[in-house]
């Protein structure tokens, strides 16, 4: 009953290639398929455009808004909830007496779910009854609209990774502890204070799990979705609409299943081009 | 965002969601069919029964269903021992689900679908011709020729007229009283008044302005209201954009003035239209536009009924009472054996037939909240079987005389109009008519163009 | 060279206090909003709307309403009683209807008859709420009426507590009709709603305790708002937790399996070159973004009739991880190859030596994974919200943005049940911060 020996490690890998190949390869070539025409559900796929879709995206103001909100969402991120966590970590790290207190603190927000967090901070940035306007005014900062405001949307909705960095401040503190504590101990009989360790050592040996980082935070940005969907469907004025949630737009208000795909097959494309340019960049600098 | 009335609705309630949702997710009139009623001098006496049993699927969103449209299955069913109600919860928009679930092969049977949805889902071909099944009812020459046309094309009738609603504008009544004011007749007392019934300390405020990503719903009655429109039709069935002309323009100052000069509305400008019900339910606003089948809903948001005054909309420069009149037609889908077709006719002629109909308003009336709605049939009179405001039922006729359809092409153009209005909305400098000519040239390169070949192109 | 010392030391006292001044004012940051949606929560659906807001709302109201019944009590126990399950229902629903400018967390009824108190029954102002909403009254008016219509399961649902005799409740006299409602009240109750009992006044308490029964409001709104399904009418919340939960284990012992097998047919059963081309194909995959193929996949899902089940939000989740393979790969090509050779000596198949052997050693992977795994669904939105729209399906994430879009929920009760569907997690996360922390740094090294 032995079966025959080519088969069996085929029957290993078999449920990981199917499944990557029906859920991941089949859809996105069926995106591409779909993108290249006028896609009608009931009788698919409807008129053949050829890359038509793509042409009147590009021709669309509302797309090229979508992208540069994107990025600037991109650059919001990392200045507010990318760099946080690292200077988090790093002083974290000197931190002896209550510590155990202060790491529990920070871990609070990777458990709070993201709807809570919208529920939360759509409250504190109303104009009336939230929390921000009490405390801008009290500052001497002014009442502001916030998620009302073209200019202070974006913002707003980026700020609570401001607050809570989640996960990344412990992935840079336990890349800070795997240091060797011989180059800090030789570090400070070369007379070496802390301020200077810190930029000497310390930054440049977690160097690489931050470029890592990095990596994996552009990606998830560019594909920024669930918040502006939750908090402003992307208004006012398109002023929070990123592209992921034009994608959705596209397919759920217009039933325009060309356009959304031949967006989703763009948005695929530029977050490939800007990995794989990240990457050569990293691999650069390690070298 | 679209499920803004899912929550406070009935299945028919989707479709009145649709029928608010004009194409793409604004809303227009009026809304829930389940409101304007159910219907049963049963033709199904006279039908032949199917002799099989046969299963019919519908949506219905559970969840806030009344009692009575439960019942009204379960009686439908005992009538039909032979016919099944399968129903599917469907809390959400079905606007997009119905297509979706068409291709899929798990559309209901019986959908009620918006004015303007229905008119872009007739063209793909959803729905099963009414027309033999329409010719054996008994109802047939008493059911109302509002809005008939949406329903057929071709000559071949594939849905059935089942809610009206004209919108209207709501106020409250205590606050009024209170600050001794009479309520407005034109825009300038509308002003006036929501000035006076603005008290930030109080946390009160005079007027409720829709201005999310549908606000053209609301804004298009003011450009009517001001004597033009978004657009106008030509002969052969194409669009020409009117958002330069002077009634928008004037709308959009009207709109301006609300918010900057007067600051009469809600500070929060992306306040979602269930906020906006229930700040106006709570007494925070005095005014807003309002359907008259949303009485349940406010009060069961705390508004006394009492409280609630519904008039015609305040009069524009134009001098002209206009207003929109929501529709919604009932369609059987197309790919379902005969039989099915024949079981889901019975169900619709009982479920909004005259009987059902009586039944539900009595019901209504029970609980001390009559909505005042337009009778799907000429010779029913809502006044005739309950007691009913009369400054509601007022107003209501009026609604009815002033009522039109939406501004052509609303599917594809509502994101242009949403852009410039909600811009002026949130920056106080902005130019009124930079911003829609800015839009105008938008909306005119990326879907005005492509709108306008497709319908010469006869799609 | 003291001097460069001394330097030195200052320049780390100032590295350690700047250290744990920023630390502590972080914390401090992140813990404001966590206190807010705590004190909104505790407050009423008027104190919510309070400009600015108040992080310690003022103390609650109660409001206790006393009516006579000495001469009803001359017609017999029967009669007396009826009058009081009748008047109560009246009293109670009228005051929450009545009394909307100010904050009443709770309405307090007392019969009496001369100095004894024979009943009481009282309620929070959220369940009267949901009694007329859904529960009861099916959304009818607040009127003598329909309240009338259905006492008896109003008396039933509130509860009550009645003794001829006199009960052992009392009411502080002394405050009878010391405040400014008082007057109001007596008017409606006699005038409006014509109650049997003769009006004695009204008694208005405050007590922070009545803000924590709105908790018990919060409990119960998903139960009354999904009572047709059966689970969620059970376990309220922790029903839409369960099914997160649910996806979360299906999600871990489909990638544990799935990726780990793969690996282990990688690492040892493939020829070098073939093992090198199936990786890549399995990397590559890594590279598509979800939202590129997600309108098609839903696509798809809808015609598989996968929408609305279970297995719309759990088939995703079977999708091999490039990234796990490739850990998993990593870990059992260091194992020594001398593992393998004894175990085929003893003649045991290879699919004993995976799970005997490389299962039990690569523990530290999986917990990596699983990890890994859990965060990602826990905080998955999009995919689970397009494709179940039944109730009884929805994970937590999906649930709380539903309901905040229900124009029946004020936001009082959307940030209670926010908060409410936290607790649990402060809790886990206090209790096993450590734990975690060390899993969740081990899982995110990989980045």
């Amino acid at each position: 009953m032995q079966m025959k020996r080519w088969i069996r490690p085929w029957l290993f890998i078999a449920p990981a290639l199917l499944s990557i190949t029906l859920l991941k390869y089949y859809p996105i070539a069926q995106a591409f398929f779909m993108s290249l025409h006028e896609y009608d559900l009931v009788h698919p796929p409807g008129r053949f455009v050829g890359f038509g879709n793509y042409k009147s995206l590009l021709d669309i103001g509302f797309f090229w808004t979508s992208w540069r909100n994107t990025f600037v969402y991109l650059v919001l991120t990392l200045v507010l909830a990318f760099i946080p966590p690292i200077i988090q970590a790093v002083f974290l790290n000197e931190i002896k007496r209550f510590g155990r207190l202060f790491r529990s603190i920070y871990i609070l927000p990777v458990v709070i779910p993201l709807s809570v967090t919208v529920i939360l901070w759509k409250w504190i940035w109303h104009p009336d009854y939230g929390l921000a306007n009490m405390i801008t005014r009290y500052v001497g900062l002014g009442t502001h609209s916030w998620l009302n405001d073209l200019h202070l949307a974006k913002f707003a909705l980026i700020f609570p990774g401001f607050l809570g960095g989640g996960i990344a401040v412990f992935i840079y503190l336990a890349a800070i502890q795997g240091i060797p504590e011989e180059i800090f101990e030789a570090a400070t009989l070369d007379g070496a204070g802390k301020w200077r360790q810190l930029l000497r050592i310390t930054l440049p040996n977690i160097s690489f799990v931050i470029a890592i980082q990095l990596i994996f935070t552009v990606i998830g940005v560019l594909q920024i979705l669930d918040l502006p969907f939750q908090m402003t469907h992307g208004g006012p004025v398109n002023s929070t609409s990123s592209v992921a949630l034009g994608i959705y737009e596209y397919a759920e208000k217009n039933m325009d299943y060309g356009a959304a795909t031949a967006s989703s097959f763009m948005l695929m494309f530029v977050i490939l081009l800007i990995t794989v340019v990240q990457l050569l960049l990293s691999k650069e600098d390690t070298n | 965002m679209k499920k803004w009335l899912g929550s406070t609705l009935v299945l028919a309630t989707a479709a009145s969601m649709l029928a608010a949702c004009g194409g793409n997710n604004s809303n227009s009139g009026a809304a829930s069919p389940s409101e304007s009623g159910s219907a049963a001098a049963s033709p199904s006496a006279k039908a032949s029964a199917p002799a099989s049993s046969v299963e019919l699927t519908l949506w219905a969103n559970t969840k806030d269903e009344s009692e009575f449209d439960k019942s009204l299955r379960n009686e439908f069913m005992a009538l039909h021992p032979n016919i099944k109600l399968n129903v599917i919860d469907k809390s959400g928009d079905t606007n997009t689900e119905y297509a979706i679930a068409y291709a899929a092969g798990v559309a209901p049977d019986v959908i009620d679908i918006s004015g303007p949805m229905f008119k872009k889902y007739i063209q793909k071909g959803y729905f099963a011709p009414l027309d033999d099944f329409i010719a054996s009812w008994p109802e047939k020459d008493k059911h109302t020729d509002v809005f008939k046309e949406i329903g057929i094309k071709d000559g071949t009738t594939y849905g059935l007229v089942t809610f009206l609603g004209p919108m209207m504008f709501g106020y409250n009544k205590a606050l009024f009283s209170q600050a001794n004011l009479q309520p407005p007749k034109t825009w300038d007392e509308m002003i006036a008044d929501a000035v006076k019934l603005t008290d930030r300390s109080k946390n009160q405020y005079g007027y409720s302005m829709l201005a999310n990503d549908w606000l053209d719903w609301f804004f298009q009655f003011y450009v009517w209201q001001a004597g033009g429109d978004l657009t106008t039709v030509k002969d052969d069935g194409t669009i020409e954009l009117q958002f330069t002309s002077p009634a928008v323009v004037k709308a959009l100052e009207l709109y301006k003035d609300l918010k900057w000069k007067d600051q009469v509305v809600q500070s929060d400008i992306t306040l979602d239209f269930n906020g906006m019900v229930q700040e106006f339910a709570t007494g925070k606003s005095a005014m807003m536009i309002f359907a008259p089948d949303w009485v349940p809903m406010v009060a069961s948001l705390g508004m006394k009924v009492e409280d609630l005054g519904i008039i015609p909309m305040p009069v524009g420069p134009s001098g002209q009472p206009v207003t929109s009149t929501g529709v919604a037609l009932t369609a059987i889908t197309g790919n379902i054996s005969k039989e099915k077709q024949q079981a889901a006719w019975e169900w619709i002629a009982y479920r909004y037939g005259r009987d059902a109909i009586t039944k539900k308003l009595q019901d209504q009336e029970k609980k001390g909240i009559v909505p005042p709605q337009i009778m799907i049939y000429k010779d029913m009179k809502q006044s005739d079987i309950v007691t009913l405001d009369p400054a509601w039922e007022e107003a209501l006729n009026e609604g009815v005389s002033t009522g039109r359809d939406e501004y052509e092409g609303k599917a594809v153009l509502t994101k242009y109009v949403v852009a410039a209005v909600q811009k002026v909305l949130v920056d106080k400098n902005a130019d009124i008519k930079a911003e829609l000519q800015k839009q105008q040239d938008l909306a005119q390169k990326e879907a005005v163009d492509k709108y306008n070949a497709d319908v010469l192109a006869g799609k | 060279m003291r001097a460069v010392f001394k330097r030195i030391v200052s320049g780390n006292k100032m590295f350690t206090a700047v250290a744990y001044v920023l630390t502590a004012v972080w914390c401090a940051l992140l813990l404001v909003p966590l206190l807010f949606l705590f004190s909104s929560s505790m407050k009423d659906d008027l104190q919510i709307y309070e400009a600015p807001p108040k992080f310690l709302p003022s103390p609650p109201k109660s409001i206790g309403i006393v009516l006579d019944y000495t001469q009803v009590a001359a017609q017999g126990e029967a009669a007396l009683k009826e009058a009081l399950w009748q008047d109560s229902t009246l009293a109670l629903y009228s005051t929450v209807y009545e009394i909307n400018k100010s904050g009443v967390f709770q309405v307090d009824f007392y019969g009496t008859v001369g100095d004894r108190v024979i009943y009481k029954s009282s309620s929070g102002k959220s369940d009267l709420q949901m009694n007329m909403t859904y529960l009861i009254y099916d959304k009818a008016q607040v009127n003598r009426a329909n309240l009338l219509e259905k006492y008896k399961q109003s008396v039933d649902q509130v509860g009550y507590r009645f003794d001829p005799q006199g009960l052992s409740a009392s009411f502080d006299r002394s405050r009878l009709g010391d405040n400014e409602l008082s007057g109001q009240i007596g008017d409606y109750l006699t005038d409006k709603y014509k109650v049997e009992g003769v009006y004695k006044g009204s008694i208005v308490r405050e007590s922070y305790w009545f803000a924590l029964k709105n908790f018990a409001g919060y409990w119960k709104l998903p139960k009354v708002l999904f009572a047709k399904d059966e689970m969620i009418a059970r376990f309220s919340f922790l029903w839409f937790g369960a099914n997160t939960l649910l996806v979360i284990a299906f999600a871990i012992a489909a990638q544990v399996t799935i990726d780990s097998l793969a690996a282990f047919a990688l690492s040892r059963l493939f020829g070098r070159r073939m093992a090198k081309l199936l990786l890549l194909y399995i990397l590559a995959a890594t590279m598509i973004p979800f939202v590129a193929y997600m309108i098609p996949m839903y696509v798809m899902f809808q015609r598989w009739g996968l929408s609305d089940s279970y297995w719309g939000m759990l088939v995703p989740h079977l999708t091999a991880a490039g990234f796990f393979v490739y850990l998993y790969k990593g870990f059992f090509d260091k194992l020594p190859g001398e593992l393998f050779e004894a175990a085929r000596v003893d003649g045991a198949s290879e699919m004993r030596v995976y799970f005997s052997i490389l299962m039990r050693l690569s523990q530290p992977v999986t917990a990596v994974v699983a990890i890994t795994t859990m965060l990602g669904v826990w905080n998955d939105f999009f995919w689970p919200f397009l494709i179940v729209k039944k109730a009884e399906l929805w994970p937590l994430n999906v649930a709380l943005y539903n309901l905040s879009l229900n124009a029946n929920i004020k936001q009082n009760f959307l940030m209670g049940m926010a908060a409410l569907s936290l607790i649990p997690l402060l809790i886990v996360v206090t209790v096993f911060s450590d734990n975690l922390r060390k899993g969740m740094v081990f899982s995110g090294i990989k980045g």
